[in-house]
């Protein structure tokens, strides 16, 4: 098949189509990737410190994950973010590249494969881009080996450069042994070429042996696997395809060599392959926007980044595009409806069942208590925020979210000694130790607490007679605090997707006290609907409900009184007008 | 070949000139140091202290601002050695830390800590240490735990060679998929008998003697679940062990953190030989909640705390009594139970008593109410003479939590842990008994890198001294924990 290009053109040509790629690449990370990213960074805590290396230098394999999250602070900026993954990956496929040059194969579209995979591994926020820097390494080191002609110098190479790989990279140097000794065979050839493959391949087997046995604790058969078989990845079938895509065609190569006895075989630049190069882009493309990229998880995470930045209106926007019921989208929905003063009048705008989206349940895991503590500061229930915060440091291990947490909580508490201990972690970081910064002038003179409105509010709430809850602890805050607004808010919501009207109707008189001016719309909508069962006026002093909303429920019971007594057609009937009424969550939502 | 000889020799000339010329003129400057007369800062208080002539070096810090600093060790006037530092962090090699053990073992030797400040060197009053001869086990056995609430991370049991700063692991959770281990427990601080518990898939106690390691299941139909708190018989062949349901909640006020309650407990014994666990109604009862069993050194009384059973509910009405029962180990048979102290009554709550190797004296935790002490503030380590049943707060007691306590194998040294350096994190802090019932100012486990416990965020937990080091390492057990336990059996009632 001819080139239908001259040699500079169709260069030209190779170069466009890595350069669209990677352009390509990036904007994808940049544009609908920058909350999961934004995730990874506040899952990691890198930290320049000699402590931090060593709980790295315990295992063969963990090191590629210290470099991993080197390079996983640097997320905190979007930008950065999306070139540092872009750049991994083009680096994997330029090493791809490379390595099938040598084996000999001249083909851009053939290196540009990995890539698909890499994009739908870093998709997901439970890769670590750890993996990705020892695919990295595994592929320098058969580059180089390669590279030397000389067999001494070669087998020295081999041999040293595998002990460090494998101190770095874990089992990945043993993906890395399999290139070797297929180079050895099929692309050196030489006469004691089966000899050094046998040499390797025990070597490959006896080091992680001796290492296991004599130099480090670790589960025996983490020495052969670990941090395979998939150690910190979801798409377990996505990563073996890589692997195996990358061997497969590096040994396809060398036997077409050995048979055809040709150098290089250079895949031309034609119609052909510019179909293909333009079908496998398509494809890349479908692929990756169904099978890789997760616009729910986005959004959440989305939802999750604006409830640390305080955004509140944002978080509420990015609930309304989410598609269905999730319960942590509803947990940081209902916060932001409160924290913008409208928990009561547009919860049921949400599709609320039951008080699970009120408040994440307890578990020993590592999202549980990452993202469940939130709703604990907020409430001003301090100890109970700490502790979320400590579980989660612990589960996760430390990260700048709970670190934060940890110093603020304590600063509240006035237990300063353990605030400096979070704080001397921060201090080793890039990005925090500004931050830092500010709270260790509190640490270092307490007064100036008392210009700090946030924390002050935070104090001025704390509790002074303790008690102990398994829940939100509401009740016990509002007692402590009747001018707890948020844990009175949370406390009704509670009675009303409980279905609680009783303590609903008890509690309203608090509106008063509170210093509402009128009553939200959703509590007149349950007042109504408590008053026609319990038969009694129970509007508080000085509040009256609104004709509109008297109004509302005419028709309201209009259109039900119309279904004669059928259930089904009576929501199917009111839902478009009444869905998002507390009527219709009390009439017809099933609370599970 | 010669020149490069010579080029050597010359340059090494010079440096040692240059050592010499630094040496000579830092001493001039330091000659002439004014005295502050004020007491330096030093982190971790090494000052006024006793300590075992086998001891690792005790490095810190100095808290103070200064562009040179200067430690000068004299004894008997003396000088032994000095440290100069530029950061304030004073690290004594090893071969000099012994030099000074070997010179002043018995006597003190002192410390003079200079700084220079841009008005010159200054001088602080000087530290004056005590060396005893009275030497320490030479291994402390600890768990490593965050001091978290329900969640843990990678834990560990780890066995510190005192004299200097190696550190070993006997078990690491990475090897058995991150479960929890806790309680281990030795024999008369004996490294050849010892126990600890590991929970979930690995699950099982891990009774080690004389280089044969047991996986056992002590859980049995007719006790409340396996054992917990362990104490050995010091004949090696018996073990009690507290049999708990624990829970736990959690405070909502700053000082208080945890509660961890038991809503059942008993004492069992295990016989080593026989793999049976019997009980006696008198450690066994319903109407109470013992727990904290402790052997007395000649193994014939066994010391527990008990409580009236209460509710959860009233968990701050849950108060331990210290008990005493006398036990016969030819025939395992118990005796009769004996009052020791009735701290409920004073409003107190006793755990984790410990008799000293001569049996005179019973040292534990008291405070307010229930019996996790660790997690309150208000607990202090306090010593109980047998003979007169009088109690005494000690002098090493600190504003924060005093809790697990270990004798040493002579009984002339403690080892507690503490809370007293950040409010959280426990250390383990070690003291001298003195002749009198008194003990000597304590300090903490000396570290290579003096700020390490300002950046450790893991507990010291139950520090047990041991004479000599535990022949078992996580490979071992691992080996181990493959295989199926041996279930133990409930006998009867005795």
């Amino acid at each position: 098949m001819l080139p239908f290009l001259s040699g500079s053109k169709s260069s030209l040509l190779r170069y466009l189509l890595v350069g669209v790629s990677f352009i390509l690449v990036f904007l994808y990370f940049l544009l609908f990737n920058k909350f999961h990213l934004y995730y990874l960074e506040q899952t990691q805590l890198f930290r320049f410190s000699t402590d931090y290396f060593h709980s790295f230098t315990m295992k063969p394999g963990d090191l590629i994950f210290y470099i991993g999250e080197f390079f996983t602070q640097f997320f905190i900026t979007q930008f950065l973010g999306a070139f540092i993954l872009t750049l991994l990956i083009s680096f994997v496929c330029f090493l791809s590249y490379m390595l099938y040059l040598k084996a000999g194969l001249k083909s851009t579209l053939v290196s540009l494969l990995p890539a698909i995979s890499l994009i739908t591994l870093h998709s997901s926020h439970l890769y670590k881009i750890g993996l990705t820097v020892g695919i990295i390494l595994v592929l320098s080191f058969v580059y180089g080996f390669l590279q030397i002609r000389g067999r001494i110098f070669r087998y020295i190479y081999g041999l040293t450069c595998w002990l460090v790989l494998y101190y770095i990279s874990g089992a990945l140097a043993l993906y890395g042994s399999i290139f070797i000794i297929l180079g050895e065979i099929l692309f050196f050839s030489e006469k004691t070429g089966w000899i050094a493959a046998i040499v390797f391949f025990i070597f490959s087997v006896a080091v992680p042996f001796i290492g296991v046995k004599y130099l480090f604790f670790e589960p025996f058969k983490d020495a052969w696997i670990y941090p395979l078989p998939f150690w910190g990845v979801n798409r377990t079938p996505m990563f073996i395809a890589l692997i195996i895509k990358l061997l497969v065609v590096y040994f396809a190569i060398l036997v077409f060599r050995k048979f055809l006895k040709k150098e290089i075989f250079e895949v031309p630049v034609n119609f052909i392959s510019a179909i293909l190069a333009c079908v496998l882009i398509a494809m890349a493309a479908v692929f990756i926007r169904f099978k890789a990229y997760d616009p729910k998880t986005e959004i959440f995470f989305g939802m999750d980044h604006y409830v640390q930045t305080g955004e509140w209106n944002k978080v509420l926007k990015l609930s309304q595009k989410y598609q269905g019921i999730n319960q942590l989208v509803l947990y940081y929905t209902n916060l932001a409806l409160y924290k913008t003063g409208q928990m009561g009048d547009h919860i049921f705008d949400y599709p609320q069942r039951g008080t699970k989206g009120l408040q994440l349940e307890w578990a020993r895991d590592e999202i549980s208590p990452f993202f469940g503590g939130e709703i604990f500061y907020h409430l001003n229930y301090i100890n109970e925020a700490n502790r979320w915060a400590f579980e989660s440091m612990v589960a996760k291990g430390l990260n700048p979210r709970s670190l934060k947490r940890l110093v603020l909580t304590n600063l509240i508490n006035g237990q300063y000694n353990v605030a400096v201990k979070y704080l001397d972690l921060l201090d080793e970081t890039l990005y925090y130790k500004d931050w830092s910064k500010k709270y260790r002038g509190y640490v270092e003179n307490p007064t100036e607490i008392d210009h700090d409105t946030e924390l002050v509010q935070k104090r001025h709430f704390l509790v002074k007679n303790d008690f102990i809850s398994l829940n939100l602890g509401l009740n016990e805050l509002l007692k402590e605090h009747p001018d707890n607004r948020m844990a009175f808010e949370y406390m009704m919501a509670t009675f009303l997707l409980n279905k609680d009207i009783k303590n609903f109707a008890a509690n309203i008189y608090r509106l008063k006290e509170l210093g509402y001016k009128e009553i939200p719309v959703n509590y007149e909508e349950a007042l109504l609907f408590c008053m026609a069962y319990f038969k009694k006026d129970l509007v508080p002093e000085g509040f009256q409900i609104r004709n509109s909303t008297v109004q509302r429920k005419n028709e309201y019971i209009a259109q039900i009184s119309q279904c004669g007594g059928d259930r089904n057609l009576a929501a199917h009937k009111v839902y478009p007008q009444f869905g998002n009424t507390a009527w219709f969550y009390l009439h017809f939502v099933d609370q599970k | 070949m010669n020149l490069i000889l010579i080029y050597h020799k010359i340059a090494r000339c010079f440096l040692i000139l240059f050592a010499v010329s630094c040496t000579f003129s830092c001493s001039d400057d330091v000659s002439k140091s004014r005295n502050l007369g004020q007491d330096v800062v030093i982190s971790p208080d090494y000052s006024g202290i006793t300590i075992p002539c086998n001891i690792a070096p005790l490095n810190y810090l100095v808290n103070e601002k200064a562009s040179d600093y200067l430690a000068i060790y004299k004894c008997d006037g003396k000088e032994i050695f000095r440290i100069s530092s530029v950061s304030g962090t004073i690290q004594v090699p090893e071969k000099k830390w012994k030099k000074l053990l070997k010179i002043a073992n018995s006597k003190e030797y002192t410390v003079d800590i200079c700084l220079k400040k841009p008005e010159g060197w200054v001088k602080y009053n000087t530290i004056t240490n005590k060396i005893s001869t009275d030497s320490l086990d030479n291994y402390l056995v600890y768990r490593l735990i965050e001091p978290g609430f329900e969640t843990w991370g990678k834990m560990g049991i780890y066995q510190r060679d005192l004299s200097s700063f190696s550190e070993l692991p006997i078990m690491e959770n990475t090897m058995s998929n991150g479960n929890c281990m806790n309680c281990h427990s030795f024999c008369m601080n004996s490294s050849n008998t010892m126990l600890f518990h590991m929970r979930a898939d690995n699950g099982g106690t891990y009774l080690y003697k004389n280089g044969e390691l047991e996986k056992l299941d002590t859980k049995t139909d007719s006790t409340l679940g396996p054992g917990v708190y362990p104490s050995w018989n010091p004949d090696g062949n018996h073990v009690a062990f507290s049999t708990n349901r624990i829970v736990q909640t959690f405070h909502a006020i700053p000082d208080k953190k945890i509660e961890v309650l038991d809503t059942l407990s008993d004492i069992i014994v295990y016989d080593v030989r026989s793999h049976n666990i019997f009980t006696s109604k008198s450690i066994a009862s319903k109407a109470r909640f013992e727990t904290f069993p402790s052997w007395s050194p000649d193994g014939k009384s066994l010391y527990f705390c008990s409580a009236r059973a209460v509710s959860p509910r009233n968990y701050k009405n849950i108060r331990y009594d210290l008990f005493r029962i006398s036990f016969d180990t030819q025939t395992n048979q118990f005796g009769a139970v004996d009052t020791i102290y009735k701290a409920a009554e004073k409003g107190k709550s006793i755990s984790f008593p410990r008799v000293s190797p001569d049996g005179k004296y019973v040292m534990f935790c008291m405070s307010d109410y229930g019996n996790f002490s660790i997690w309150h503030p208000e607990s202090d380590l306090f010593l109980l003479d047998i003979a007169t049943r009088e109690i005494k707060q000690l002098e090493i007691n600190s504003q924060q939590t005093e809790s697990y306590h270990t004798w040493s194998s002579t009984g002339k040294w403690l080892v507690f842990s503490s809370r007293r350096m950040d409010e959280l994190y426990t250390r383990p802090y070690f003291s001298h008994f003195q002749a009198g019932g008194s003990f000597t100012k304590p300090f903490v486990l000396p570290q290579e890198n003096p700020g390490f416990y300002e950046r450790f965020l893991k507990s010291y937990n139950i520090p047990e001294l041991v004479k000599s080091e535990v022949k078992l390492n996580p490979r071992i057990i691992a080996d181990k924990m493959k295989e199926k336990s041996i279930k133990v059996n409930f006998i009867s009632s005795r």
